[in-house]
């Protein structure tokens, strides 16, 4: 039962997402821009590409970001899947409330304040135990896994609850012991929700700015880092093509997992 | 579903009826017999969630081969029942025995039961043949082996050319012979069954209880069956259960259960039933003549009752087993056994019958049910037609509540 | 089972102790630039606490105003992210198939892509000689170039236009859910379709609207890269001011103030939202416990 929306919505709807993609076409088009200076269109050029991967800073800083978020993103997700195992499945404990609401804080609270919370705590920590003596790598990793364990445990928990649980309990009267269940019907079931909220916290890694600002020390620069200081003063054109790599990436990565998703259910729909 | 070879190579094995010599009076009755061992106790078996019971004291036996059905409405704690017996509910307190061994503690993998799930369960991340050797994979047993007997289970639903495909991919009733051939390949001592027809239309309903019925046959495993549907249970069990608030009502084969309810509340769950209360007037050897004051005459039984004169007692009547004719007003007879005088009030056609409400003079209802034998014979009655109603002293049931 | 929440207790609550502990401590120069308010000596344990920094914000109208404008701009930025997020999803909720996976595939995608580049287009867009002036100029809707950026108007469209999917995606699935024959009903019984809008269809929407909201105001509170890259020299929002004290000036005691006092501001709405969401993972527990 669906009505089509009113000639009204539908402008509306046009209208929010040109919002949504009018700036990032702009990014693209100025991208290509062979004048240096940013605003002004000097004709076409692929120049700020090849100057991007000359660019040792930033390709540095790139990969440095690419290892926090991959180890970030593989810790958090093992965490929240173990807190939404304990959340969707140990029933009642005492201070169920508390760890609920715990795991729930980092979602609301402003980056500013995780990140100033984290650098005091890793100071004082230094100061008490010398560790760690340098922050960079394992001192942002640690804030990123902070970071985004709740949102993986949010969507693993989520999955939890629509499971159907016959399934576990048929693969036990088939004769699977708990380990095996979870193994063979539980883990195979939550996988993609593991995969989304592995996606996730890779994405909210590879994208922080703020917190890795604070938690990182000198030398140590992530990518958001690098970015964030070359254009908070003006424009940068390699910025620009940075920015439509990205988007590139993103996009076909998107794309990629809607054809599946539709090959998927097509699939299913044709038997 | 043509598949005698598969049978005498396969899943008969252990589990077969042990085919008695000939001559056996209880052959087909064993819990007839009062020296047969059952194959499944349940000895005073208690359950409660959360202070609340939901099995209250529940003693049962199950003999080899039967199919058992549970017969209740929501909350009557057959589910509950069913699954204790599978190991996924713990008894408060009662035992379990099956073949003779105690099962009330030993958990669900280690049974020989398994479970068809209300919705089949079925593992969506694996394919036909997938879910079907999961059990087998978890006995560890070798490749080859499993793989004949999967391969003999799928033909023993019918499914071989399906073995590849995932379970989203399958209709209701294909999906029911995968979950019915993942525990088969089993070999279960006894397998249970949760409402398996609950999640097939109407249609695909008779076929799939004569297949179930047929392969129970075939593998000679004992089936325990929940079903809140009547008509289900007495097509398909050897015996049933009804149950009610977690106590069993009364257990007995279909025939019994129908012709001879323990109580209102049964004969009023299976099948529709006309009641009326009525004071005993004479018992005579076979006979009692009861005194039944909503009709406005009496009824005859052909049986004896174990109560003294003037005792109240409750009559059952069925509608189908009622006789109904065309009748003049001023046709009262004094003699009024077995029979009254009343108004059609209401005709419900329902193609092979016909229900007739009957407002009789003293203000009560009563149903009868006509098979139409003819086309035109529904037409003979029409509303406020003066009808009477007669039946034979073999129809009524008395029930003491 | 444990690990998840020693994690956590570890790297989530004990850091807010320091926070609060800095935040009574006097600021010095020094490495690290503070004097701890606990510290044991030869004399035992001595305690400094020191409220200046409390003090100095809530004395300073230009701390006040910094509040102010965070409060305001966020608010300002919720409800205009709802007014046009709630026409859009209940378009996307509202229409069929496949073409619906897309739209709401168009909605989450901006999301995969970074933050900080989506808010760093708005001052290639918004430049005094940028495309959109070249281009309303060109059509002649203006004749000198709008000076947006650097001002609270840049900071606004910024809070808006990031967080415009925080609103959306709850709200579309919210009023997905709700059945349209609802709105047939209501306009059988005699109800215009505005009044069958507001009767039904908005109460029914609500949880969704909460929802959304609290994903669009509380973080753009504590924003700090849309007010640093798009706003102008006074588009002092808290977050912003906290970062200053933090990095610029190295008043930690002061930043962790500034901490402490944001987290109290924002317990209200946190509370709220943990009330209309924390409970629904914990219902749904309760519906499936009983077989």
């Amino acid at each position: 039962m669906r009505q089509r929306p009113s000639l009204l919505l539908l402008t509306i709807l046009g209208y929010g997402y040109a919002f949504l993609y009018l700036p990032i076409a702009v990014l693209v088009i100025y991208s290509f821009n062979a004048s240096p200076r940013i605003a002004v269109w000097g004709g076409f050029s692929p120049r700020w590409y090849a100057a991007l991967f000359d660019d040792q800073q930033i390709i540095e800083a790139a990969m440095l970001s690419l290892k926090i978020a991959a180890f970030s993103a593989s810790m958090a997700t093992l965490l929240g899947l173990t807190a939404a195992l304990a959340l969707g499945r140990a029933g009642r404990f005492r201070g169920r409330a508390f760890f609920t609401f715990m795991l729930g804080a980092p979602l609301v609270v402003p980056d500013v304040i995780i990140g100033l919370a984290l650098l005091l705590f890793f100071v004082a920590l230094s100061r008490l135990l010398g560790w760690p003596a340098q922050r960079g790598f394992a001192t942002i990793s640690i804030a990123h896994v902070t970071l985004s364990v709740a949102y993986v445990a949010v969507i693993v928990r989520a999955r939890i609850g629509r499971l159907d649980s016959s399934l576990e309990e048929a693969a036990r009267d088939l004769g699977a012991t708990g380990w095996r269940v979870f193994r063979r019907v539980t883990l195979p079931l939550l996988a993609p929700a593991l995969l989304s909220g592995w996606l996730l916290a890779f994405t909210l890694s590879l994208d922080d700015l703020v917190i890795a600002s604070f938690t990182s020390g000198p030398g140590a620069s992530t990518l958001p880092m690098v970015i964030f200081s070359r254009v908070r003063l003006g424009l940068s054109p390699e910025v620009n093509a940075l920015a439509s790599l990205l988007i590139l990436f993103v996009m076909i990565a998107v794309i990629l997992s809607l054809v599946v998703g539709a090959r998927r259910r097509g699939r299913t729909s044709g038997s | 579903m043509e598949q005698e070879p598969a049978m005498k190579n396969g899943l008969d094995g252990p589990n077969a009826p042990t085919t008695e010599p000939t001559g056996d009076p209880f052959l087909d009755r064993p819990w007839e017999n009062p020296q047969a061992e059952p194959f499944v106790r349940i000895e005073r078996l208690g359950k409660s969630f959360d202070g609340v019971p939901v099995v209250r004291d529940v003693s049962l036996d199950i003999h080899r081969g039967e199919i058992f059905s549970l017969l209740g409405g929501s909350g009557s704690g057959k589910t509950t029942l069913l699954r204790m017996l599978a190991g996924l509910e713990q008894p408060d307190h009662g035992r379990i025995l099956i073949a003779g061994q105690d099962m009330t503690r030993v958990p669900p993998h280690r049974r020989p039961v398994n479970m068809m799930f209300q919705s089949y369960a079925l593992f969506p991340h694996m394919s036909v043949a997938e879910n079907i050797a999961f059990g087998l994979i978890e006995e560890r047993l070798p490749r080859p082996e499993i793989r004949e007997r999967v391969a003999e289970a799928l033909d023993l639903v019918s499914l071989s050319d399906f073995a590849r495909r995932r379970p989203d991919q399958l209709s209701g009733g294909q999906r029911q012979r995968v979950a019915l051939a993942r525990c088969l390949v089993k070999r279960p001592k006894l397998l249970l069954l949760d409402e398996p027809m609950a999640a097939l239309d109407k249609t695909l309903r008779e076929r799939t209880q004569y297949e179930l019925a047929r392969i129970q046959e075939r593998v000679g495993i004992t089936f325990v069956m929940v079903t809140h549907d009547q008509q289900e249970a007495m097509a398909m069990s050897s015996r049933i259960a009804v149950m009610d608030e977690g106590r069993l009502l009364q257990v007995g084969t279909p025939q019994e259960i129908y012709e001879f309810p323990a109580s209102s509340a049964i004969a009023r769950f299976v099948g529709t039933v006309n009641l009326f209360d009525g004071r005993i007037l004479e018992v005579d050897g076979g006979c009692t003549l009861v005194d039944v004051p909503a009709l406005g005459s009496r009824v005859r039984l052909d049986h004896g009752i174990d109560l003294p004169q003037q005792n109240m007692i409750r009559i059952a009547i069925r509608p189908e087993k009622m006789q109904i004719e065309r009748a003049e007003a001023t046709d009262e007879t004094k003699d009024k056994v077995n029979r009254v005088v009343g108004v059609i009030e209401e005709i419900t056609y329902l193609g092979i019958a016909s229900t007739y409400h009957v407002r009789l003079s003293t203000g009560a209802l009563l149903r009868v049910h006509q098979p139409i034998r003819t086309r035109e014979a529904q037409l003979e009655l029409k509303w406020d037609d003066t009808v009477r109603v007669s039946w034979h002293p073999s129809a009524p049931v008395a029930l003491v509540d | 089972m444990v690990l998840p929440w020693a994690w956590l207790v570890l790297f989530f609550l004990l850091p807010f102790l320091f926070v609060l502990e800095i935040s009574f401590a006097e600021a010095i120069i020094a490495r690290p630039p503070y004097r701890p308010p606990f510290a044991i000596t030869d004399d035992g344990l001595v305690i400094r606490l020191s409220l200046f920094s409390y003090r100095f914000i809530l004395g300073d109208p230009l701390y006040f105003h910094a509040w102010l404008k965070s409060l305001l701009l966020a608010a300002s930025a919720t409800l205009l992210a709802l007014l046009l997020g709630y026409p859009m999803a209940w378009s996307i909720a509202r229409t069929a198939g496949r073409r619906q996976v897309i739209l709401l595939a168009l909605v989450i995608l901006p999301f995969w892509t970074s933050f900080l580049l989506r808010v760093y287009s708005w001052k290639l867009l918004l430049q005094g000689n940028g495309p959109l002036n070249h281009l309303l100029i060109a059509l002649g809707v203006i004749e000198h170039p709008l000076r947006i950026l650097h001002s609270d108007w840049a900071v606004l469209l910024g809070l808006v236009y990031s967080y415009l999917p925080f609103m959306i995606l709850p709200l579309y699935a919210q009023l997905q859910r709700i059945d349209l024959t609802l709105i047939e009903a209501a306009q059988d019984l005699g109800a215009t379709p505005p009044r069958a809008f507001r009767r039904v269809i908005l109460p029914l929407s609500m949880p969704g609207i909460m929802a959304g909201s609290m994903l669009v105001f509380i973080p753009a509170v504590g924003e700090y890269v849309i007010p640093e890259l798009l706003g102008g020299p006074d588009s002092t929002m808290i977050g912003r001011v906290l970062w200053n004290e933090f990095f610029a000036n190295r008043d930690w005691p002061m930043a962790a103030s500034l901490a402490v006092l944001m987290l109290v501001v924002l317990i209200a709405p946190l509370a709220l939202f943990e009330r209309a969401f924390g409970r629904l993972p914990e219902a749904d527990d309760k519906g499936k416990a009983s077989p």
